[in-house]
């Protein structure tokens, strides 16, 4: 999990950094948390092996897509988790690896 | 394949066990204070327990008290110690502690006790000559864990006893990890107060152990029956008190082949990360007679240990961080900020405890996926 993330709108950069630290809901923290550990006040272990889980989900995307670059929008049921409010024209890209 | 490398965590009962434990909750389930027959037979069962224990680690039958966990016998240890002699105000014990016993600790300074560090090495080894230094005519207990459950560090508590000894202090040792993992002789290694859990050895969980030494001066931590010479009220659970016995016979007859075993395993398992060339670190003693048997605490230049963890959960390999969660942070294990892992490692690190029933295929697999994980994430 060394590779890195940035989330773009047209050309402004939203996020940049760390695959792990990429902004996540809190609500869909909460749901996975509940369904994982039936816990809907995870420690923050718990909220990070949830992020490894969203983030592993990411990855197998990409690598299913065959595509450093992938438009949010077309892939809502996994990437939904992302925390923004419209993803409009909002890409993500992997660099450093796939 | 699906390979558990966390017996440092917990043990999977042993089918004797677990057929030893089975009656206990058909059709014998009486109250072994009842006085008819299924209580009767109940009340024989803990009496022969209570004996095959003594024997076992060298004892006398009425300094066996059965407890619910390794963490209620070591806080009925310190806190009943405390509460029953109100002479002396210093308590000593090591950075490297179970947090039952650190949080004890804490109570009791909350209650005006002066608690005291005695320093460890980088190895985990307590210092004596500050053991010396720090006891005194006031220490009224010193606390230390016999094996790290962490690092693995067994420690020499016989001239820890004799330093205690001398000070007239009362010793308690947390043997949660150590019993049946090194050898044990309570009357040779002359201490006051043992504590043991019966899932670190294939016993079941929910069931402990507390030895103390007869004319030990202790109030109950639990009140409200004249079970366990009226110092520990409750119920007796019959079934896992004869489930830890049988563990515990199961365990000790067999101590010296799995030490030779697993201490065979662990260093197949640190030989070939040499012979892939990965930079890791081990933690605590080198492999031998002063660590536990199958206890590999390594620190992987490189890669955080949670992520390592989580990777390896992905391919069906279970292992544990020593990390903890601190309000929003996830804080590095206790036991290696106390032993000085230098910033570069301390994050980074991954406790495999191998156990009785891991295999060396299991292992085999390990050290493949391992070896490509770390090299992946170079």
């Amino acid at each position: 999990m060394k590779e890195k993330i940035v989330i773009k709108k047209f050309d402004t950069v939203l996020y940049s950094g760390n695959i792990l630290n990429i902004p996540i809901k809190e609500k869909v923290i909460i749901e996975k948390s509940i369904a994982l550990f039936g816990d809907e006040d995870p420690c923050i272990i718990h909220i990070s092996f949830i992020a490894k889980e969203l983030v592993s989900d990411l990855l197998k995307l990409f690598k299913e897509t065959n595509s450093n670059s992938l438009k949010i929008i077309d892939h809502l049921a996994i990437l939904s988790f992302i925390d923004f409010d419209d993803f409009s024209n909002i890409t993500i890209e992997l660099v450093g690896g796939k | 394949m699906k390979v558990y490398l966390d017996n440092a965590a917990t043990t999977g009962v042993s089918k004797e066990v677990l057929a030893t434990m089975l009656p206990f909750f058909k059709e014998e389930y009486g109250n072994p204070s009842s006085l008819h027959e299924k209580g009767i037979n109940n009340r024989k069962v803990i009496n022969h327990s209570r004996q095959k224990i003594a024997e076992l680690l060298h004892c006398q039958k009425d300094e066996i008290y059965f407890t619910s966990c390794g963490s209620e016998s070591t806080n009925w240890a310190i806190k009943g110690i405390a509460a029953k002699n109100n002479s002396k105000s210093d308590i000593i014990t090591t950075k490297i502690e179970h947090h039952a016993t650190l949080e004890s600790f804490n109570y009791l300074e909350s209650l005006g006790y002066t608690v005291l560090f005695v320093d460890v090495d980088q190895a985990g080894f307590v210092d004596l000559n500050h053991l010396r230094e720090l006891v005194s005519d006031n220490t009224l207990l010193v606390s230390i864990i016999m094996a790290n459950n962490e690092i693995g560090t067994i420690q020499n508590v016989k001239a820890i006893s004799e330093i205690c000894n001398e000070a007239n202090t009362y010793l308690h040792l947390d043997a949660v990890q150590a019993v049946c993992h090194t050898p044990l002789n309570i009357e040779e290694l002359n201490i006051d107060l043992l504590s043991i859990s019966g899932h670190k050895f294939h016993g079941p969980k929910g069931i402990g152990i507390l030895y103390i030494k007869n004319k030990t001066h202790i109030a109950p931590l639990i009140h409200g029956g004249q079970q366990e010479q009226k110092l520990r009220a409750g119920t007796e659970n019959v079934a896992f008190i004869a489930g830890i016995t049988k563990a515990l016979e199961n365990g000790i007859s067999q101590l010296d082949e799995y030490t030779k075993r697993l201490n065979k395993y662990a260093k197949h398992f640190l030989e070939k990360l040499d012979e892939a060339k990965i930079n890791y670190l081990l933690n605590g003693p080198k492999i031998g007679e002063n660590r536990l048997p199958g206890n590999l605490n390594l620190s992987f230049k490189g890669i955080d240990g949670p992520t390592l963890q989580y990777l390896l959960n992905q391919r069906g390999i279970y292992v544990s961080t020593g990390s903890a969660c601190d309000s929003q942070i996830i804080t590095p294990s206790h036991v290696l900020v106390a032993i000085g892992v230098s910033d570069e490692f301390i994050n980074n690190t991954i406790r495999f405890s191998i156990g009785d029933f891991t295999t060396p295929e299991e292992l085999d697999y390990v050290l493949k996926n391992l070896i490509e994980i770390i090299n992946q994430e170079k």
